[in-house]
């Protein structure tokens, strides 16, 4: 699977993180340092792609979100592989400091900075073409890609358990997401938080009105644009459906590469039909999608402005509460399955 | 929200004994309880077991609560014959739910709800047509002497084979079996389930047309009716133990999948992947990973 691994490069590099090789069987390593990771095993991954686009604002986002939670024990150790690629797209000015906050995961020799400078009000255009570029070597060294937005918090061990569902030929790993409020960077630290903790701070601390408008129970709600619809069954439970979770691990086929490349339903191909046509096109009718429902497993949240991405309100609708203004094959499928955010 | 009536068939002294020490334990849970109170709770039975079935629901709910559709013939029919005729009985008492407008639990005597899980079943199918699922595994009989807390911890660690055969790396019972799981951190527990069984109902007059086919058989309600559900957009399946979770009693000899080499490039391969007519739950299913949390209660 994969390219060949030198294992000797490996070892060296596991063992920085405290890991040894399991005795019994040679792709298991087993922590063996202090504190709270003592019984983790990390299995041998497979090389990733990782792909990020990061412009702007989001230089600082991509250091206290996105390389803040990569740099975690366990999501670092799942990183771990020679054979790893950082894609990182961004300005020529902000090379210096991209360099910086991406080796705090990487070294700099697997960090590729993808010089694109950005054309007005073409953000979806431009985005694909970084992603297309990015698609082709996936595809060329037959190793998935891992979107990695800088604005997003991944949840210490997010990235071993969709790794674990990636493994094999065309699966593609998609986990629901909730926006939070930009303010939740100031309470990460290198220390991370659990997963209940980290819902409590997207969730109740730092939570964003794409998210709180979105309760089933509400007369007035932004579920029938937003895609989103949330019942708080106790005090730190939400069972959450989710019309559009976005994949986050991806094994690309040839079709997915001809999918991006045509028009969908007349619609010129841009970044947006990853969340918005590619799954019910591509993935789930192919049996491919593997989503994963409890943020016990894997818990993700996506750093927004206060005032960005807030959906449309509207009357509920009390027969249908969960509607949404769209139902291609993927948000028909998703509606039916009810996922678990768990906070403490 | 619609009030429930709960639907048990139960005959013969084996389910009579698990009605009261496997169901009625988890429905006197303190928030199963709260709800299972103000249900109906409908048996189909065996009328020579009346009495003994009545005296064990009445502990948990009032007689008056209680409502029983009984079988004609002998025991050993009822027996021989239990398959069409807990089908018939599902039907009738469909038509007692549309009527009343209830909603249906379905609930055999070897059940256990997790507490809790009734509750959030009843939330999760406020919506119109919608019928809930959560997770769910076999586990041994001796989980009954474990105490009634910590029913996801008790359920694993008195596994049913379905269930010790089904972990990823030596899942020989996946194939067949259609679960496949894997720890991912201590006490936190990931699982694939390709048909896991509709309970909570709200339920449609075709509904009845559906169960009444001559060839309809009570497993048809997680073998095929699942289908009919999720292409109707009614399916609504929890993906975690924290919303509900159900431990289902079984033999250790009954309901063990026949084992197969798992598929090193397909770990979630299931027998009825390369038929023509595969059904589409199963597919759909497979897609979507729940989480068992150990220790929840």
């Amino acid at each position: 699977m994969g390219s060949q691994i030198d294992f000797s490069k490996f070892d060296d590099r596991m063992a920085q993180f405290g890991y040894r090789r399991s005795s019994l069987c040679r792709n298991i390593w087993r922590h063996c340092g202090n504190g709270s990771h003592l019984n983790l095993e990390v299995r041998t991954m497979r090389p990733l792609i990782i792909f990020s686009v990061v412009y702007g604002k989001h230089i600082d986002w991509m250091n206290r979100a996105l390389v803040r939670s990569l740099a975690w024990p366990e999501n670092k150790a799942a990183l771990q592989h020679p054979n790893t690629k950082w894609f990182i797209w961004g300005d020529l000015e902000t090379t210096q400091s991209i360099y910086e906050i991406a080796t705090k995961v990487l070294p700099f020799n697997q960090i590729i900075l993808k010089q694109k400078r950005l054309e007005n009000n073409k953000g979806g255009v431009d985005l694909l073409g970084m992603m297309l570029e990015t698609q082709r070597h996936c595809l060329l060294e037959k190793v998935p890609m891992f979107t990695a937005p800088p604005d997003t918090v991944f949840s210490e061990g997010s990235v071993k358990a969709m790794m674990d569902y990636a493994e094999y030929p065309g699966t593609c790993v998609a986990v629901p997401h909730p926006r939070c409020l930009p303010t939740i960077m100031d309470d990460l630290t290198d220390r991370p938080p659990t997963n209940p903790q980290l819902v409590n701070l997207a969730l109740k601390k730092h939570v964003h009105d794409a998210w709180k408008t979105c309760d089933v129970s509400s007369l007035v709600s932004g579920i029938h644009v937003g895609g989103i619809a949330w019942n708080r069954l106790n005090e730190h439970t939400w069972a959450v459906q989710h019309r559009l979770p976005t994949i986050y691990i991806a094994n690309f086929t040839d079709d997915d590469r001809k999918f991006f490349h045509k028009p969908f339903k007349g619609v010129a191909p841009q970044y947006g039909m990853w969340d918005h046509e590619w799954p019910g096109s591509e993935v789930i009718p192919k049996e491919r999608q593997r989503t994963i429902g409890s943020s016990d497993i894997a818990f993700i949240a996506e750093c927004t402005e206060y005032h960005k991405n807030i959906p449309t309100q509207r009357l509920t609708n009390p027969e249908e509460r969960d509607a949404f203004h769209r139902n291609e094959l993927h948000n028909h499928v998703n509606r039916q399955y009810v996922s678990c955010f768990r906070g403490e | 929200m619609k009030p429930i009536r709960i639907f048990t068939p139960v005959f013969g002294n084996k389910f009579i004994n698990l009605l009261d020490q496997c169901l009625s334990k988890s429905l006197l849970l303190p928030k199963n309880h709260e709800l299972v109170k103000r249900c109906k709770w409908t048996f189909f039975l065996h009328p020579s077991e009346f009495d003994r079935i009545m005296g064990i629901a009445s502990k948990v709910i009032p007689p008056e609560q209680i409502e029983t559709l009984e079988a004609d013939g002998s025991m050993d029919d009822l027996i021989r014959k239990r398959g069409p005729l807990m089908c018939e009985s599902f039907v009738s008492v469909m038509r007692w739910c549309l009527r009343d407008n209830y909603q249906m639990l379905i609930s055999t005597p070897d059940f256990f709800w997790s507490d809790g899980t009734i509750p959030n079943m009843q939330k999760l199918a406020d919506h119109k047509n919608v019928c809930v699922s959560v997770p769910h595994i076999r586990t041994t009989p001796e989980f009954l002497t474990s105490g009634i807390k910590d029913t996801v911890k008790n359920a694993v660690i008195h596994p049913h084979r379905s269930w010790s055969m089904s972990e990823f790396g030596k899942h020989t019972g996946s194939f067949k079996g259609g679960i496949l799981w894997r720890t991912v951190r201590p006490g936190v527990i990931a699982m694939q389930h390709r048909m896991p069984s509709p309970f909570l109902l709200n339920l449609l007059p075709e509904d009845t047309q559906y169960f009444s086919k001559k060839e309809q058989e009570w497993g048809a309600i997680d073998h095929n009716w699942a289908e009919a559900l999720m292409n109707a957009g009614r399916w609504r399946y929890a993906l975690s133990s924290d919303i509900g979770f159900m431990a289902e009693v079984t033999d250790v000899d009954q309901n063990v999948p026949p084992s197969d080499t798992p598929n090193p490039n397909i770990p979630d391969d299931f027998w009825t992947q390369d038929r023509t007519y595969h059904l589409i739950h199963q597919t759909y299913n497979r897609q979507f990973i729940a989480s068992l949390r150990v220790g929840t209660e």
